[in-house]
């Protein structure tokens, strides 16, 4: 250590007497390691990771108990899914006997019912509304199922309500308060006060009635839904039945858990669910995907390339410093300072910075996370009670910033230790002729990137050309699988690495080539390029810098323009453009002449001249044992369907898809092929045949097969084909006349309502229509075409590169500009204009800016057309917009910067040398 | 007569080869005792800067050798010739002398602690060489916050910390106005009178007035080697 604390003492102190290149490099450090500290943090606490799904599941519980149906659970293994029971022989207990937990837990144990959900409706001034119901007890355990904000908590038979939903039902004043007497009540009562304003932490937004387990409204809708319709708090993870477990002091989880299951009873720790894959029941992670590598292969070269970009930029700063320090780095050795103490100084500056950075980013990090937090809180719809911290990750990202700045410093570093006293005294860093041994090496690794990215991508476009041969087979509805074979993605990919290290290496030397051009240009052009190439210490990694960003960016743009055009080859209309489609909730309402209305009258409120077609399905309640709806509210579960076939008859591999069958006439058909329903069709209604839009849907004889009942032979329907311009996926593919359906025994349930604007609608307008729909507890589906999402990502990535383009140019021109004082002092002295040192910035931004977008574009145009085709769209497509962009925009908008903002005073000193 | 401090045995230095070559110094021969000052005179570029780069081990010889304390500084390594300028040889130059980044005393104890010697005694020995220039008072002041005679003096101290008892002064007074450059050369003298050596180079002459002996430089060739006599006729002279 004796010999780091000089080092470190004139590190500090260096550091103190150049606070700007401090900061920068400081801040390039933190803000990589500012950004992990942020979403670490919001990963942890409102991401679906293990301890935040126990804290939502369990709440402070130490355990959660579920009664099972067997009377004993050999071989029994928790698991975060429910428990594992190992080989249950099917010995089912008896149903009549109840379980006594009390007895069965260790003595001093609690445990109450796991908070429940259930849908239930509302009756309303104006109507009814579907809303949830939350039921939970009395207790610590079930803390955070709601969070109190105004009034008291559930007791009784009162209950609390959620501010939206409390919005809905008019319960506020004007200040947002709780008007006096608010109530709820069910269709037909009981009624319950309101005595508090709650918030789901889990869901913000959501409508949500709080009461006990025992309140009569509780106890009233679970009378009427006796069987089903409960979920779990939280996800449906849990057996609904389950019950939160706080065991006596000292009592060991799992021995309780073995102990239970003899009983037929799964007790699940904490601990499994904290850590559940230590207890996956077939082995945890050591079986990983391909997948998995894949995506860390890919994360780990973002982050790479990421740390490269840092160390870069950097590293040009630390290269100024060290330059600007020469002198004192000779007196070191004069004093006897021999080159590792000299090494050590530059590099304790990288260290020292690389932590000072390191812990701004992790302090900053954490500040955005927590100041951002009503933000987080919007976009994550869930409050952030506590935040959780990863300190693990939290470590690595703060030791990888401290190792960028210690990697930034390294090749200054190095250069300032071959110096020999006497060139370090007089101030002279070498400027000179480079060694052509590093670009030489750089040559080697530019060979081998692209040999082994040629390999890949010769790999990958043998198989891009057999998936162009299968796409056409796919027309004919054989399934065709996405061409992403690993092996020439890895080459190409792992060629791309190789590349950007080899321009590390030589782009000092290719920017002292290209300044060579500068002898046929003006004079300030022409001083410009000769002082990059003279520093080339700093305009190098600037520009390798930019290079690599660049190259990121275009491969990132080829590949999501690949994506997009997948997509769009993938797409097919749910709806006719601009309709919209209403569907009832899981339970299909009996009343269906109440919901149709209901809709009806909210799309009419919300958009006038709305055609609203109800769509009626035909039901096989035979596969559920009960032939009949008595007793029972059917579910879309009940909904008949019919198999479309897409390939030709008898095909292998080809797919089929399941389409809805309606029960309606000719209106509907017409309604459903967006007007191009035949007489014929009415013809073949009326004679009581099927009409069907696919040609797959009907078999050799013109029949379309219903499989109708559990078994046995499916009900054969002479059909009728009346091909829809566009599949509507969302729509029913087959109708049958009311007629055969009755034949059939089928019943019918309006499963959804087709609302057809007379207009296109705007986006307040949908939303209101959302909003009626939702009132009415329905979803809707809007069809509004292929929207290019993806615009906005290409726009970003060239963002991107623009943003890293401007910081290398910046940081080199700023470098600059403090680097050659002495050059613009003489400048001044023999009288150039004031504007001479903006044509000198902005002639040094176009080469660095210039030759880095030049060079990113033309590695990352290679890279991007090799690894292309892995999105599996059906041709090449060059993102030319960002390319050009990227190549002109981005290099003119550096120039204009550059020229902008820098002064254009000249300084009057005494040159120091 | 005991054993000189530091001997120049015909030494030369060329930099450069065939037509580029510039001869720095042509066989000079020089021995400085204990307690003995000698000042090196000479025009600009006649070798003077030369002759103390090779005399610290900065530099090496081209031919001949160079000894310190008997030691042959041909016969280091770079890490040894380092070790020399820790132990027994220390530099003063014109300006810039101290690193801007330290206070006056730890530029003085920074060549201790690159020898390896704790921080604490480091800045005892520091303080205790301060002292001795009469500068302790400003211990903790960064350069900057220093006159160039106050600099001075803290670079003489830190030529001189610890075993040190070889000073070798390129133009120390250079940057200083006259008054503080004569308490600058006296305080030089002081310290050789007290046991310690030194090289002064200099092209003033009531500069080299305060060494034990003048030798002259002109064009890398040592001219006079006899004493105290003003020399401006062989400086400003034309060739003999």
């Amino acid at each position: 250590m004796t010999g780091w604390r000089p080092a470190l003492r004139i590190a500090v102190r260096s550091a103190r007497r150049s606070p700007g290149r401090s900061l920068l490099v400081a801040l390039l450090v933190g803000v990589p390691v500012a950004g992990a500290t942020t979403t670490d943090m919001l990963y942890r606490t409102i991401g679906d990771n293990p301890a935040a799904r126990t804290e939502r599941l369990l709440g402070p519980a130490e355990a959660v108990v579920a009664v099972t149906p067997y009377e004993r659970l050999p071989h029994y293994q928790p698991t975060s899914y429910g428990g594992y029971y190992g080989s249950v022989r099917n010995v089912e207990r008896d149903p009549n006997r109840e379980v006594d937990l009390a007895a069965l837990l260790p003595t001093g144990s609690r445990f109450v019912k796991i908070p429940s959900r259930r849908t239930i409706r509302l009756v309303t001034d104006e109507g009814a509304i579907d809303t949830d119901l939350a039921t939970y007890a009395d207790d610590p355990m079930t803390n955070g199922t709601l969070d109190m904000l105004a009034g008291s908590a559930p007791g009784g038979d009162n209950v609390v309500v959620t501010v939206p939903l409390a919005e809905r039902l008019n319960l506020l004043d004007d200040d947002g308060d709780l008007v006096a007497a608010a109530t709820v009540a069910l269709p037909g009562g009981p009624s319950a006060e309101v005595v508090g304003l709650a918030v789901d932490p889990g869901c913000l937004s959501c409508d949500l009635v709080g009461a006990r387990p025992d309140a009569a409204l509780a106890v009233a809708a679970n009378e009427r839904a006796p069987r089903g319709g409960w979920y779990p708090y939280g996800s449906g993870e849990i057996e609904p039945g389950s019950w939160l477990v706080d065991l006596a002091d000292g009592v060991d989880a799992f021995t309780v858990a073995q102990s239970l299951a003899r009983h037929g009873v799964a007790l699940t720790p904490r601990e499994v669910f904290l850590h559940p894959e230590d207890y996956e029941p077939h082995g945890s992670g050591a079986n990983v995907s391909t997948e998995t590598l894949q995506a860390a292969a890919l994360v780990a070269l973002i982050v790479g390339l990421g740390l490269l970009e840092v160390v870069l930029l950097a590293g040009a700063a630390f290269a100024v410093g060290a330059k600007r320090q020469v002198r004192d780095l000779g007196l070191v050795q004069a004093q006897g300072g021999t080159s590792r103490h000299v090494r050590r100084i530059v590099l304790a500056q990288g260290l020292l910075l690389g932590a000072v950075g390191a812990v701004l980013g992790l302090l900053g990090g954490a500040a955005v996370a927590v100041v951002g937090t009503p933000l987080w809180e919007r976009v994550a719809d869930a409050s952030i009670g506590g935040w959780r911290v990863g300190w693990p990750e939290l470590a690595l990202a703060g030791t990888v910033g401290v190792l960028s700045g210690l990697a930034a410093a390294i090749v200054p570093a190095v250069g300032a230790a071959r110096l020999t006293p006497i060139a370090a005294l007089a101030a002279r860093f070498r400027t000179g002729k480079a060694s052509t041994r590093v670009p030489a090496l750089g040559l080697v690794f530019l060979a081998g990137g692209l040999v082994i990215g040629a390999i890949g991508s010769v790999l990958l476009a043998g198989d891009f050309a057999a998936y162009q041969r299968r796409l056409s087979e796919a027309a004919e509805g054989r399934y065709v699988p996405d061409p992403a074979p690993a092996l020439p993605v890895a080459l190409i990919l792992g060629g791309f690495a190789l590349v950007a290290v080899s321009l590390v290496l030589t782009i000092p030397a290719l920017v002292a080539v290209t300044a060579r051009l500068g002898r046929v240009l003006p004079m300030s052009a022409r001083l410009a390029f000769r002082d990059a190439a003279r520093h080339r210490h700093r305009t190098g990694p600037a520009t390798t810098a930019i290079t690599v960003a660049v190259a990121a960016s275009v491969v990132a743009a080829f590949v999501v323009l690949g994506v997009e055009n997948k997509a769009r080859m993938d797409w097919a209309p749910g709806l006719p453009l601009g309709s919209a489609l209403v569907q009832p909730g899981a339970q299909l309402s009996a009343a269906n002449e109440d919901w149709l209305r209901e809709v009806s009258d909210a799309a009419a409120r919300a958009v006038p001249g709305t055609t609203v077609t109800p769509i009626d399905s035909a039901l096989d309640l035979s596969s559920r044992g009960s032939p009949s709806l008595e007793g029972r509210a059917p579910s879309q579960r009940d909904v008949l369907y019919a198999w479309v076939r897409l390939g030709p008859p008898r095909c292998g591999g080809c797919i089929a898809m399941q389409t809805e069958v309606a029960v309606g006439d000719a209106a509907l058909v017409d309604v459903l092929t967006d007007g191009a329903g035949t007489d014929a069709a009415g013809q073949a209604l009326a004679a009581g045949s099927a009409v069907v839009f696919h040609p797959g849907t009907v078999d050799e004889d013109g029949a379309v097969r219903l499989p109708v009942g559990r078994r046995g032979d499916p009900a054969k329907v002479p059909a009728v084909v009346v091909e829809r311009p566009l599949d509507y996926r969302w729509l029913p593919g087959v109708v049958l006349p009311a007629t055969r359906a009755s034949e059939l025994g089928l019943p019918t349930r309006t499963t959804g309502a087709l609302l057809m604007p007379d207009h296109e609608l705007t986006q307040v307008e949908r939303d209101e229509l959302t909003a009626a729909a939702g009132g009415s507890g329905a979803t809707i589906e809007f069809e509004e075409g292929f929207d290019r999402t993806y615009a906005l990502a290409l726009l970003a990535l060239a963002a991107g590169s623009a943003l890293v383009t401007l910081l290398g140019v910046a940081i080199s021109v700023a470098l600059s500009a403090a680097e050659g004082r002495a050059d613009l002092a003489t400048l001044a002295a023999i009288g150039a204009p004031p504007r001479r040192r903006r044509a000198l910035a902005a002639a040094q931004a176009l080469l660095i800016g210039g030759l880095g977008c030049l060079l990113g574009l033309a590695l990352g145009a290679a890279t991007g057309w090799a690894i292309w085709p892995t999105t599996g769209a059906p041709e090449y497509a060059v993102p030319w917009a960002n390319l050009a962009l990227t190549g002109i925009a981005v290099p003119a908008l550096a120039v204009l910067v550059a020229a902008a903002f820098t002064p254009s005073r000249l300084p009057l000193v005494r040159r120091a040398e | 007569m005991s054993a000189p401090v530091l001997e120049l045995r015909d030494v030369s230095r060329v930099h450069g080869s065939g037509d580029t070559a510039v001869h720095a110094l042509r066989g000079v021969t020089l021995s400085v005792g204990a307690r003995e000052l000698v000042a090196v005179m000479g025009p600009s570029g006649s070798g003077k800067s030369t002759l103390l780069q090779l005399a610290g081990g900065l530099d090496a010889p081209t031919s001949g050798n160079v000894l310190v304390e008997g030691t042959d500084l041909a016969a280091l390594s770079k890490r040894d010739l380092a070790a020399v300028r820790r132990r027994s040889v220390g530099y003063v130059f014109q300006d810039l002398n101290l690193i801007p980044a330290l206070t006056a005393v730890e530029n003085v104890m920074l060549p201790r602690e690159l020898d390896g010697v704790r921080s604490r005694a480091a800045r005892a020995e520091a303080l205790t060489a301060l002292e001795e220039v009469g500068v302790a008072d400003l211990a903790d002041r960064f350069p900057d916050e220093m006159s160039g005679g106050q600099q001075q003096r803290t670079a003489i101290a830190r030529a001189l910390v610890g075993p040190r008892r070889l000073v070798l002064a390129d133009e120390p007074t250079g940057a200083l106005d006259s008054q503080t450059g004569e308490a600058v050369l006296r305080l030089l003298r002081a310290r050789c009178d007290a046991g310690s050596s030194g090289v002064l180079v200099t092209h003033e002459a009531r500069h080299a007035a305060w060494a034990d002996r003048v030798v002259f430089l002109r064009d890398g060739t040592m001219i006079d080697e006899t004493g105290y006599a003003t020399p401006v006729e062989a400086l400003l002279g034309e060739r003999r």
